[in-house]
């Protein structure tokens, strides 16, 4: 790997490369800094703007947004109560009460610290395991990639939050609306009413932005609240950060432990970084001798659910680029952006672009550095920037959201159909259903779609080849049991449950 | 057939999981008209079950006390995350316009306008509109204009 990573260091240390790392933490902590923001809505933002960069400059402007809305979200969980984003969420369990104590500037250096240190963790844990993920990714051909992009659907559309069937749902709609257009393989028009812009299809971008950008914002207008549960005006961050950063190192098994759980959660297809400050907040509060000194403002509680946090990303990237299949619903959206540049997310990816790997873990560990050294000095101003009420933010935010998906291909119609999709997810979004699948749907469909007729052209037009080797029959498996458990899970629980009473 | 008086949310559920429905049904006969085989495969392959799940949820939207104690139902906690009700439907008319304005009138004309007339709505103030349509109108004109030398739609009508 060393000569990636002499590209990625080089890429980086530019002058002006390094100054949009820059503003692409500074634009992340911002972003993570307002609930409802976050990592998604940033990235949907920002990919049709990237559309004219190179493809390395693209990934690592956005690896480093990534990064800095990790940290942005425990800021106003700990000053105001608020997680920006859902990732955070756990933070506030002591985050805040460690604030009321006059400790925020404690937190706010353990939060700072356990996410920088984290997030290098989660880096050199998925490093480590590259050469094992490319002798796996050598196994793969055709099959095996019709079997994973569906494992990948299934897997995520019954794990993320909401109904399991709506989730399953919008998976097929994602497909279908995939396979709008001329078919690659047959150039049969498909679904095009006619239509010459319909012709090249329903594109990702517009779609992309108006399900996560456009229906996140028009959901923070209708429900028209405030954007801090506990608004101060005069946010306090006082003294005491150096001694958080020192708490890091005073409990490192605990950052050991909450960082790696966090690496492995992110590795896990779908299970998304919600998850992952969860289970290592309360498996802090379980291994620790005094537990219910947790939620009273213990630093460890932050320093476990931050240390997660940020490692978690660096594990999602392992499944997200070395298979195609997101680790989350950032995740989802960055996959995206390769399609955006040309650049066929799945096993070959590591194979062949091993540079952007590189240089988006490289960004990323950059980012979240800076991130911490910013965040933590500019903690009290950036959190003023939740007074800004919803009703000029979401104005902004939708008009830049139009304006940035009319660049990418210059053409008008593309706003009606992110206008369609923007209202279609903030229906999606009240009703419970999830739209990570759909956008999944979107990215691989197509994937699939060519995989499996390939598979069918090598094999002379018969179906043996998707069952003849032992990583299909796993991918086989591994998609029925996700697809199948979640659905009876419940149906065998309400029976032992009736049986039992 | 027994319905309960249903709830907002899940008028809305049987609203958008029924129109989903027909829009998949539909895609699904013209799936049906494809000459070349290979073409219908995989839209057929996930259209049909994506057709029954959405018939399902339409249902169970109708019936729910019927279906909920055998399907995944939605939490309390997302039940109380979905519930919203102040967006009036002027805000969403001036929502939806932006490609209407644009498409007929081009960028410069719809920027301006589109940022004032949502952020006035949204914030019930003329002048928090005004102050940030200029802002907006002149960040963008910078950054895309100049900048970055994109040219935008001018409008079919000027």
């Amino acid at each position: 790997m060393a000569d990636p990573v002499t590209t990625a260091v080089g890429i980086v240390a530019q002058p002006g490369n390094f100054f949009l790392v820059c503003a692409g933490v500074l634009f992340g902590l911002l972003m993570g800094v307002i609930p409802g923001m976050g990592g998604v809505v940033a990235l949907a933002l920002l990919i049709p703007l990237t559309y004219g960069l190179d493809p390395l400059v693209a990934f690592m402007f956005l690896a480093a947004v990534l990064g800095g809305t990790n940290y942005g979200g425990s800021i106003t969980a700990i000053l105001l109560n608020t997680p920006g984003t859902a990732t955070n969420a756990a933070t506030i369990f002591d985050g805040y009460p460690m604030a009321k104590q006059g400790r925020a500037g404690e937190a706010l250096g353990a939060s700072a610290a356990a996410s920088a240190l984290g997030a290098l963790l989660g880096i050199v844990v998925v490093v480590a395991l590259i050469p094992l993920m490319e002798e796996i990714i050598l196994t793969f051909g055709p099959p095996q990639v019709f079997w994973l992009a569906l494992f990948g659907l299934t897997i995520i559309a019954t794990v993320v939050r909401g109904n399991v069937l709506a989730g399953l749902a919008s998976a097929g709609l994602g497909m279908l609306f995939a396979f709008h257009g001329f078919d690659p393989v047959t150039g049969t028009p498909r679904y095009t009413y006619d239509i010459t812009y319909l012709y090249d299809g329903i594109k990702l971008i517009p779609a992309l932005v108006g399900l996560f950008a456009l229906g996140e914002m028009l959901d923070l207008l209708d429900k028209g609240e405030m954007i801090a549960k506990d608004r101060n005006d005069d946010v306090d961050v006082g003294s005491g950060r150096l001694k958080g950063v020192l708490a890091v190192i005073e409990h490192r098994w605990l950052f050991l432990r909450s960082a790696l759980l966090g690496t492995v959660i992110g590795m896990i297809p779908g299970v998304g970084g919600t998850t992952a400050n969860y289970v290592a907040y309360f498996q802090a509060e379980k291994s620790a001798s005094d537990p219910e000194a947790f939620g009273t403002g213990d630093v460890r509680g932050v320093i476990a659910s931050e240390a997660s946090n940020d490692a978690k990303d660096g594990g999602g990237f392992l499944p997200t680029l070395g298979l195609g299949i997101p680790g989350s619903a950032s995740m989802a959206v960055l996959l995206s952006a390769f399609l955006l540049h040309g650049i066929q997310p799945g096993p070959l990816l590591l194979q062949n672009h091993m540079d952007i790997f590189a240089v988006i873990l490289l960004s990323l560990l950059v980012s979240n550095v800076l991130t911490s050294v910013i965040g933590l000095s500019l903690a009290g101003q950036l959190a003023r920037v939740t007074l800004i009420p919803i009703g000029i933010l979401a104005p902004v935010v939708i008009t830049v959201a139009f304006i940035g998906v009319f660049t990418v291909s210059n053409n008008i119609y593309d706003l009606f159909v992110t206008l369609g999709f923007g209202v279609m997810g903030l229906g999606m979004a009240r009703v419970g259903m999830s739209r990570v699948p759909m956008v999944l749907g979107l990215v691989l469909g197509p994937i699939a779609q060519q995989a499996f007729l390939r598979s069918h052209q090598i094999s002379g037009g018969t179906y043996g080849i998707f069952f003849a080797d032992p990583m299909s029959i796993i991918l086989l498996v591994l998609t029925l049991l996700s697809l199948f458990l979640p659905l009876l899970k419940p149906m065998v629980m309400n029976h032992f449950g009736g049986v039992r009473s | 057939m027994n319905t309960r008086i249903i709830s907002s949310p899940d008028r809305l559920a049987v609203g958008l999981y029924g129109l989903l429905l027909v829009y998949t049904l539909n895609l699904i006969v013209q799936t049906l008209d494809f000459s070349d085989p290979r073409a219908r495969l995989f839209p057929l392959l996930f259209g049909v079950p994506t057709a029954l799940i959405l018939g399902l949820l339409t249902v169970r939207g109708l019936m729910p006390t019927k279906f909920d104690r055998v399907l995944p139902t939605r939490s309390v906690e997302e039940e109380s995350e979905t519930a919203g009700g102040e967006l009036g439907w002027l805000t969403v008319v001036i929502f939806a316009s932006f490609p209407f304005v644009a498409y007929l009138f081009g960028f410069l004309i719809t920027v301006p306008i589109y940022t004032f007339a949502l952020t006035s709505r949204a914030c019930d103030d003329v002048r928090t509109g005004i102050a940030v349509a200029v802002v907006v109108t002149v960040g963008w004109w910078v950054v895309f204009v100049e900048l970055l030398n994109v040219i935008f739609y001018e409008g079919i009508l000027l």
